[in-house]
């Protein structure tokens, strides 16, 4: 080996010995850095952190792997409001229904549940852990669906979704869940990204912790408490002050697949979601939301989607329970409707005021 | 493939074990391949239109060496005309069908058809930018014209920057790929950096700026504090948006051994509207100045006519943007601003700072033209007043602006890092051999603000659907 190639191999032993320090360095510093850190800055934070900081502890899952925290916002929420009527749905369930006007209508106190771009698991799941969890007994809860959805268990539950489906899970995993989608629905990178961020680096506590400190400096500065700006900030933001349409979070366009009605437990959440009322006394009631009438589409309903609604109602009506369907209602028209399938805002008391007087019965 | 997901590490690292085991032409045939893949691993189809244009291009280019020179001008048109009839079809035919529609129906002349809009191949208006321009160049005899399709395909397909630019000039690039390349082992350190830079600037600054900004922009009516919180929030986002893509463009491009052009200069640091523009997307702005404002005439023929050409150029720079209205009227704005601001701006005499200050509120109205689609909404935004604005709106848009402030730090750290401190860095790193430490520590630091300030929520980088 001449002079030169020997001292070219020395240069590349010493650059590659570098790579690797910096290499561990950059990635193994904060793994072995996060070990001390929700002790380290519990004191440094305020109120608001500290109260966060005790709701993460009582929840261990928060630094399990490979599953998103239980999101324990809704059931505080549901305590809290205590429904006696409750909407459940995607995000059409704001779009058509006004909790005020039922309340003010009925004199009951009237609560909407959704999740945006959710579908029949998640609904499952809120019923249980976060309506029946809560201890609270609607006397009818309304769900809000589209077409076929209640037969497509696998729409929308695969990466980011099954995380919110998580998200509605306490445990590990729901046996109706695995019964109806077969296992955890997450893909393989989305594993190996969650096993990398909540096993190598499990921080959602300090993220929790430096973000708080973020808004409670932000807070500083207009001296008014962050727990307030927090609650004027969901106000401002609140779907009732959003343009029309722009909470759509997903807008398909034309009809979701044509299957024929069936309430095979195997494959629909549907009968685990009958059942689950069934057992703890609920009385559900399902509305089918009427979609944006297109130009240059059929009016009404493809027959086999007339004959799926014809025999989801029947095979309801023979469990007690009512559908109803909006969408032969002629009074709802394209013009009426902002983005996608929601309703405009404009459009919504009137549209609960007509629900409240088609659906008398239900709300009795 | 987007930057920012475990799919595109795993890819860069197999892209990087493969591509330096293999000599230099299996290399650039890999590297092609692995470009494609990249491009075309979404939606196969968009392979279609980008294969056209580069072997057209490459033909073309070929045909204007090779030819007599009163048969040279035929290619060059051949050219031209095929990658903007091309951008036309896929990105304006929608937008201009639906104002013949819009005018049909204002003429009375009852419901016309439903207009189609395609979904717009990714990164076209970059690539068929960056192919022209070689065509140009070969036509002007600036350079000569490539022989080997294999490497003229790798010039106008590498995949760090094939998506949002830099738009490459093939007198940058194209040598680059020709040459045979070494692992460049003294940059590896500083290329990761400059990647997780990027990460920050997208993932830590850009999305969590971009959740205020989207609230804000979906409300019915926002008041004047809430909708300019918005707005600068907006500027926070685009530029950590864009600014990110061409870092982790240049890092991962460093990696395999190429150089990419800068295509920021901290544009907030701008002190005039043409100043802002030889800061932000450079090598946009340089492309439409060498292949636009100097062919309709530069600033020959008078100031006026000078600023004519200036406006013409912004028009089209804003149509290029987008195939909207508020582009176009983004791009007038802009073209109005540096045509005035060549004619008169010497005159103004202002402290820098101030200037600085200044050229916030005009950039920030700009934003505002590029953000909001609706024209509606744009008046509205643009008749308010800020003494009708309850206190308690003040007391939030100030508090989301000092998160803001707080998300940006890092923008200013690095401005006072690039204009004072980095000249005093090279030289000590030059001469102690231990400036990868430093790259360590900063490293750590920023894999370290991802961990704990990335946004819940992530999107695609904005400049995609250009």
């Amino acid at each position: 080996m001449s002079d030169a190639e020997s001292a070219g191999t020395a240069d590349r032993r010493i650059a590659l010995r570098r790579m690797a320090v910096y290499g561990l360095g950059v990635f193994g510093l904060p793994a072995l850095w996060r070990k001390s850190w929700p002790e380290a800055t519990a004191a440094d934070n305020g109120e608001g952190g500290a109260k966060r900081r005790a709701e993460a502890r009582e929840d261990d899952r928060l630094f399990a792997v490979g599953k998103m925290p239980f999101a324990t916002s809704p059931l505080r929420r549901m305590q809290k409001e205590a429904p006696e009527y409750l909407f459940m749905g995607d995000s059409m369930a704001p779009a058509f229904v006004d909790p005020a006007v039922v309340s003010a209508a009925t004199g009951r106190r009237t609560s909407v549940l959704y999740l945006p771009a959710s579908t029949s698991a998640r609904w499952y799941l809120m019923l249980k852990n976060h309506v029946i969890r809560a201890g609270v007994r609607p006397r009818v809860v309304f769900l809000l669906f589209r077409d076929c959805l209640w037969n497509m268990p696998g729409f929308r539950v695969r990466d980011g979704f099954w995380d919110e489906i998580e998200r509605c899970m306490p445990d590990d995993s729901d046996p109706v869940i695995d019964r109806v989608l077969g296992g955890p629905q997450r893909g393989s990178a989305g594993l190996l990204e969650k096993k990398l961020k909540q096993h190598i680096y499990p921080i959602q506590t300090a993220r929790q912790l430096v973000n708080d400190g973020i808004e409670n400096a932000g807070a500083a500065l207009v001296r008014v408490d962050a727990e307030d700006l927090r609650q004027q900030a969901t106000a401002s933001f609140s779907f009732e002050q959003c343009r029309h349409g722009v909470n759509a979070a997903e807008v398909f366009d034309g009809i979701d697949a044509l299957l024929p009605f069936s309430a095979d437990p195997a494959h629909s959440f549907l009968p685990h979601t009958v059942e689950l009322a069934r057992q703890n006394g609920l009385q559900l009631h399902f509305i089918r939301v009427k979609r944006r009438p297109r130009r240059n589409r059929l009016h009404g309903d493809p027959p086999e989607l007339a004959a799926y609604i014809r025999d989801m109602r029947e095979w309801l009506a023979a469990q007690g329970i009512g559908l109803h369907d909006m969408t032969p209602d002629a009074a709802i028209t394209a013009d009426m409707y902002a983005e996608g399938d929601h309703l405009a805002v404009q459009h919504r008391e009137w549209y609960t005021r007509r629900l409240l007087e088609q659906m008398k019965e239900a709300f009795r | 493939m987007i930057f920012h997901s475990l799919a595109f590490i795993l890819f860069l690292i197999v892209v990087l074990l493969v591509a330096w085991r293999l000599r230099h032409e299996w290399q650039n045939r890999f590297l092609l391949v692995a470009s494609w893949f990249f491009y075309g691993c979404v939606t196969w189809w968009w392979l279609v239109p980008f294969a056209c244009t580069m072997i057209l291009d490459w033909h073309c280019g070929k045909k204007l060496e090779d030819s007599p020179p009163e048969k040279r001008k035929r290619w060059l048109l051949l050219s031209v005309v095929f990658n903007l009839s091309l951008l036309g079809y896929f990105k304006y035919r929608g937008f201009f069908l639906e104002n013949v529609h819009a005018l049909w129906a204002a003429m009375g002349w009852g419901d016309a058809p439903e207009a189609l809009r395609f979904i717009v191949p990714a990164g076209i208006s970059f690539y068929t930018f960056q192919s022209m321009s070689y065509v140009v160049d070969v036509w002007r005899r600036q350079m000569p014209a490539c022989r080997s399709l294999r490497d003229y395909m790798l010039f106008v397909s590498f995949f760090p920057q094939l998506v949002a630019g830099p738009i490459e000039r093939a007198s940058h690039l194209l040598g680059q790929v020709q040459t045979p390349r070494v692992f460049p082992w003294e940059k590896c350190t500083g290329a990761v950096t400059l990647m997780l830079w990027g990460y920050v600037l997208k993932l830590v600054i850009s999305d969590n700026a971009a959740l205020f900004a989207n609230k804000v922009f979906a409300l019915q009516s926002p008041s004047f504090p809430l909708l300019w919180t918005g707005v600068l929030a907006f500027a926070v986002q685009i530029y950590g948006d864009f600014a990110a893509y061409t870092a982790i463009a240049r890092g991962v491009a460093r990696l395999l051994g190429f150089e990419l052009m800068e295509n920021f200069r901290h544009p907030y640091l701008a002190v005039s509207p043409a100043d802002f523009w030889k800061r932000w997307h450079i090598s946009l702005s340089t492309w439409m100045r060498d292949y636009v404002y100097i062919p309709l005439g530069g600033n020959r023929g008078g100031r006026f006519r000078a600023a004519g050409n200036v406006l013409l150029t912004f028009l089209i720079s804003g149509a290029w943007h987008g195939a909207a209205w508020n582009y176009i009227l983004w791009g007038l704005y802009w073209g109005l601003l540096v045509a005035a601001d060549n004619l008169w701006g010497a005159k103004l005499r202002l402290p820098v700072a101030l200037r600085i200050v200044v050229m916030w509120g005009i950039t920030g109205i700009g934003w505002m033209f590029f953000r909001e689609q609706d024209f509606a909404f744009l008046r509205s935004h643009l008749t308010l007043s800020p003494f009708a604005a309850p206190p308690a709106d003040w007391q939030l848009a100030i508090w989301i602006s000092a998160q803001l402030a707080i998300l940006s730090i890092p923008f200013w750290l690095h401005a006072l890092w690039d204009l004072r401190l980095r000249p005093r860095w090279e030289t000590w790193s030059a001469s102690s051999g231990r400036g990868w430490l430093g790259e360590m520590v900063l490293g750590s630091a920023l894999f370290l603000l991802i961990l704990l300030l990335r946004s819940p929520e992530s999107s695609a980088f904005i400049y995609f659907q250009f």
